[in-house]
């Protein structure tokens, strides 16, 4: 085989070669081509979607958030505009000189500027903000060099504002950028990374109603993202605010009953409408200030609130369970009369302390109530009454009772996080203690309210509710209605029975006359909530616990005849109920019953004196156990 | 010289000269296209590449009349002027970041690798045309390898990758032309192969051990074998060591040809740009004036080096293959006309010319389809350039002039 060398060099070899070196320039041509044929006419459709993405850029038009209004169409929540300077993902740009930029010309730390492109950058749809609520002069800066700020853009946003920096937070909650976890379960949602979503309360619970539906529009752009004109093809399409929500709250009243807490270190009220189940006051104090919230705090900021002593991030009125006191002596003879196993008339001689086994337990009022029946029992507080009432009904029995008046169980109000307090049953004891490991002595306790059982605000205001209601108790509720941005109402909502108190007409009956006495009669131990001029029922308690000062306690509704509010008031270490939670209960009161001061120098004032040095005794007198 | 006669009048390739005229009108059309600014008004740049059309029009005009044999006698006087100005516009020279590629000369702009082009054609030429070349030894080869390397070597340092790699390429169909065998061709490929291969050590030794028995079995001087094999192997050594010296664009543009989704943001780009502005047009294109790809600036470099994907973006498929098939017209007729011309070195000049002309376009071509990595270079009659379209022209003419001369020895 001869490799190397000239082949013969004739005109029909040059022919021969040219034809062989047409061929190759043929073929070549042929692979151009067929690789035009792939991208152009197979993968055409393919490429023409990506050229349009290439120049038209969709832009996310927020809806406005619905306001949200108590139920006067007091504004509660609205939304205020900011400006904010934002980053949009760049193809073709130069982030260096951006940062550079960008540093320069807003007085940003540049690591901070390189960052949030980075981020930017990673971001294929929407945008990262820059400076959130820019100023007039930086939003004038980036203005005037726009042009040489590729992907840079001052946006018109509206922000979550509580005009009443801490009104009824706990009710109304806050909003805050969607977390990561969240954004997993939302995203099929329509949510996105950087939306707001609410976190607590009614934002939370509406938060579908509140959102809105976004818009979007679409632009032609030129490589750097300067806007050109509309993309008339795309599927653009306008924003639809979110609903407006109207809820039961009365700012008054809850203003009122905010202003009395916050002369405590911590409470709650709870206020509902007993007809209806509407919420009027839902109040726990402490609690933050949820505009620094929705601007989004430092972790720092965080750690401080999530570790405060106080756990100001506590709904305390649904939230939180302490034992109920001597509230819970109206399901106690409540109990009694429906088993029948103590008549209303039938006395019980009180010398101030009883025998049980080798343990005595003491009335609060040392010196004893004498004859006791059960009106005086109740007006009076008397313990050893209830203990007796207690030890008759057997622990079983009695929290059978409390168990069918709502204790132990998530009332189901539109917020989330209730807490089911603790229903200390047999049952519950022997899987606490072990079988047999617990005395039936505990009965004793538990028949005043004290010991393991615990109660939210919430549910004592519900046994209220169903005391006066002849033992329907309405679902409580926040949200009243809900009203488009234009205000035409999409929806109310409807009352519905929660539950039934199991107990009857005439046992309601005479319980609603004995709370009217606690407060009325001259030897109730809640004078301090008369209001003048109508007449108010209630039950005191004094809560006892092991880690300071007592919880006060006062339940009432007024005006007894018709009630149209139900009130619970908890102070946390408050002392007694009568002296410290009672007068807080009639501020609500007149407040939404728009009832204004007496003129000072009433009948009122000398019983508060006099009540004053008898309650706390009343209250400290509760010790519950004491080993003889 | 002469002026033409009534043969001549008849020799003289119409259809080149045509289509050449045509090309250059559908060259500022797509300038135009390239950098319409939407107001209606054509750019300074259609301006400038009209004057540079007639000016290309009056180069033609000159090379026909020169004689072959007179360009056969000034193909060394050329050939060392076209070498001084490589020397020189590496001195003197201007262009975009820190690259001397260019003398600036008022608002012209002069590029000495176009001309050079054309002076190693006809230096190779020349030296292959000459009787006393013997192309069956390899170190025969050696003088019009140095030939082609020297001006390689100096665009290289310019630096100017894509330019340099057309010399190589003009090389191998003039040698062909020249009588070598095909085969032998492709033992000349082998060193070339050897540095690609040489990134995976596995595929390398397996092609040395292959190249070393088909040597071993065939028959040559063992002198030319060892130089084969050895130099095969020697640049098969250094190709790692030569990656390394190239720039980092240069490196980066291979690649972002092998990747371009990894380089999207910085060479990619480009590519994938291309791809979408050529996919976009499918079968009928967008319409004249209507690429959008264009007309929002996502297409770099449009009206020079992706000039083309502006035609396919306009004028889809059926634009790309007329375009193409125009192209493919000249060089066709140029190659079936250096079969026909009588006298040697105009043959091997035509298929220089031809080569050179298909080269660029092909290359240009690939690399807006995605199948060549980033070269820089100029799609031939199209792309927006004074010196390339001078030079194309005048090379152009030169074959017109030989069109006429078929007949002379």
């Amino acid at each position: 085989m001869r490799l190397a060398g000239n082949a013969p060099n004739t005109e029909g070899a040059s022919r021969q070669r040219s034809r062989i070196l047409r061929l190759v320039v043929v073929a070549i041509c042929l692979v151009l081509v067929s690789r035009l044929g792939w991208l152009q006419l197979v993968r055409g459709r393919f490429y023409r979607g990506l050229s349009e993405d290439n120049y038209v850029q969709g832009f996310l038009m927020p809806a406005p958030r619905g306001l949200i209004l108590d139920r006067n169409g007091e504004i509660l929540v609205y939304n205020r505009t900011s400006l904010s300077i934002t980053l949009t993902r760049m193809k073709q740009r130069d982030d260096a000189l951006l940062t550079y930029r960008l540093s320069d010309l807003l007085d940003l730390e540049s690591d901070f500027v390189a960052e949030k492109l980075k981020e930017a950058s990673r971001r294929f749809y929407g945008n990262v903000v820059l400076i959130k609520d820019a100023n007039l002069e930086q939003v004038s800066r980036v203005e005037e060099r726009r042009s040489e700020l590729p992907g840079v853009k001052v946006e018109v946003t509206a922000v979550r504002r509580y005009p009443v920096a801490s009104l009824a937070t706990h009710a109304i909650g806050y909003v805050a950028e969607i977390s990561d976890s969240e954004l997993k379960g939302m995203a099929s949602l329509g949510y996105r990374s950087g939306n707001v979503v609410g976190k607590t309360g009614v934002e939370d619970r509406y938060e579908f109603m509140l959102r809105g539906r976004d818009g979007a529009e679409y632009w032609v752009c030129d490589a750097v993202g300067r806007e050109l004109y509309p993309f008339q093809d795309g599927p653009s399409r306008t924003a639809r605010p979110g609903s407006n929500l109207v809820l039961s709250l009365d700012a008054p009243a809850q203003i009122a009953a905010e202003e009395a807490l916050s002369r405590y270190d911590a409470g709650a009220i709870v206020a509902i409408a007993p007809q209806s189940g509407e919420v009027l006051v839902l109040a726990s104090s402490p609690a933050p200030n949820p505009n620094d919230l929705v601007d989004g705090i430092s972790n720092e900021e965080w750690a401080t609130l999530s570790t405060s002593p106080f756990h100001p991030l506590l709904n305390r009125a649904i939230q939180a369970t302490y034992p109920p006191g001597s509230v819970f002596k109206l399901i106690t003879a409540a109990a009694g009369l429906e088993s029948r196993s103590i008549a209303r008339n039938e006395t019980v001689t009180c010398v101030g302390a009883f025998k049980y086994g080798i343990r005595t337990f003491r009335c609060w009022k040392h010196e004893g109530h004498g004859v006791v029946d059960m009106m005086k029992g109740i007006v009076e507080s008397c313990d050893v009454y209830f203990y007796q009432l207690g030890v008759r009904l057997g622990v079983a029995q009695l929290m059978d009772w409390a168990d069918k008046s709502g204790i132990g169980h998530k009332i189901g109000i539109d917020i989330a996080g209730e807490a089911r307090g603790n229903l200390p049953t047999p049952a519950w004891y022997d899987r606490t203690y072990g079988k047999r490991k617990w005395s039936r002595g505990v009965v004793l306790n538990l028949a005043i309210g004290q010991g393991e059982l615990l109660a939210t605000p919430l549910q004592m205001a519900c046994v209220v509710c169903g005391i006066v209601n002849d033992g329907h108790v309405y679902a409580p509720h926040v949200l009243k209605r809900i009203e488009t941005y234009s205000g035409r109402v999409i929806g109310t909502v409807k009352e519905s029975v929660s539950y039934e108190l199991p107990f009857s007409h005439s046992t309601l009956s005479f319980l609603r006359q004995a709370m009217v006495n606690v407060v009325e009669a001259p030897n109730g131990t809640a004078k301090l909530a008369r209001v003048p001029g109508i007449q108010v029922g209630g039950k005191t308690g004094t809560a006892q616990n092991p880690h300071g000062e007592d919880h006060a306690w006062f339940v009432c509704f007024a005006p007894a005849d018709d009630p149209e509010i139900v009130v619970a008031v908890l102070v946390e270490h408050g002392g007694g109920g009568g002296a410290i939670a009672a007068p807080i209960a009639r501020e609500v009161v007149k407040a939404y019953l728009r009832l204004d001061d007496p003129e000072p120098g009433e009948s009122l004032e000398p019983h508060v004196t006099e009540t004053d040095h008898l309650v706390p005794l009343t209250d400290t007198a509760v010790r519950g156990i004491q080993e003889e | 010289m002469q002026l033409l006669n009534r043969r001549q009048l008849r020799d003289f390739d119409y259809g080149i000269f045509v289509v050449t005229l045509v090309m250059a009108a559908i060259g500022i059309l797509m300038i135009h296209s390239a950098t319409y600014d939407g107001a209606g008004a054509a750019s300074t740049l259609v301006k400038r590449q009209l004057i540079w059309v007639l000016a290309g029009l009056l180069t033609m005009g000159l090379t026909i009349l020169i004689s072959q044999d007179t360009m056969e006698g000034l193909a060394p006087f050329f050939y060392g002027i076209a070498l001084l100005l490589l020397a020189a516009v590496l001195i003197i020279g201007v262009g975009k970041m820190g690259e001397r590629r260019w003398f600036e000369l008022g608002p012209m702009r002069l590029q000495p690798s176009e001309l050079a082009k054309y002076a190693v054609i006809l230096a190779l030429a020349r030296y292959l045309a000459s009787r006393k070349t013997k192309l069956n030894r390899p170190i025969h080869l050696l003088v019009p390898l140095i030939m082609v390397l020297a001006p390689t070597a100096l665009i290289l340092r310019e630096p100017d990758l894509g330019t340099s790699i057309i010399f190589v390429l003009i090389l191998a169909p003039m040698l062909f032309w020249a009588g070598m065998r095909p085969i032998y061709l492709l033992l000349l490929a082998a060193p070339v192969f050897s540095m690609i291969v040489a990134f995976n050590w596995i595929a390398w030794s397996i092609f040395v051990a292959l190249l070393g028995w088909f040597l071993y079995t065939s028959r040559m001087f063992i002198s030319d074998k060892l130089l084969i094999f050895l130099t095969t192997v020697g640049m098969g050594r250094m190709s790692p060591f030569l990656w390394n010296h190239l720039k980092d664009y240069q490196r980066h543009r291979v690649l972002a040809f092998l990747n371009p989704e990894k380089y999207r943001f910085s060479t990619g780009y480009q590519l994938i740009q291309s791809k979408i502005a050529i996919g976009s047009g499918s079968a009928f294109g967008k319409g004249f004036l209507h690429g959008t790809q264009k007309n929002y600036a996502f297409l770099p470099e449009q009206h020079t080096d992706f000039i083309f994907s502006v035609l396919a973006e306009e004028f889809g498929f059926f634009g790309c293959v007329v375009v193409i098939g125009l192209y493919l017209y000249i060089i066709i007729r140029m190659l079936r006309l250096a079969g026909l011309v009588r006298n040697r070195f105009a043959g091997l000049v035509i298929v220089g010319i031809a080569s050179a002309l298909f080269v660029q376009m092909a290359v240009n071509i690939g690399v807006t389809l995605g199948l060549s990595p980033v070269t820089g270079m100029t799609l031939p009659l199209l792309s927006y350039g004074g010196s390339s379209l001078l030079v194309t022209m005048g090379s152009v003419g030169i074959v017109l002039g030989m069109s006429i001369r078929r007949m002379e020895y």
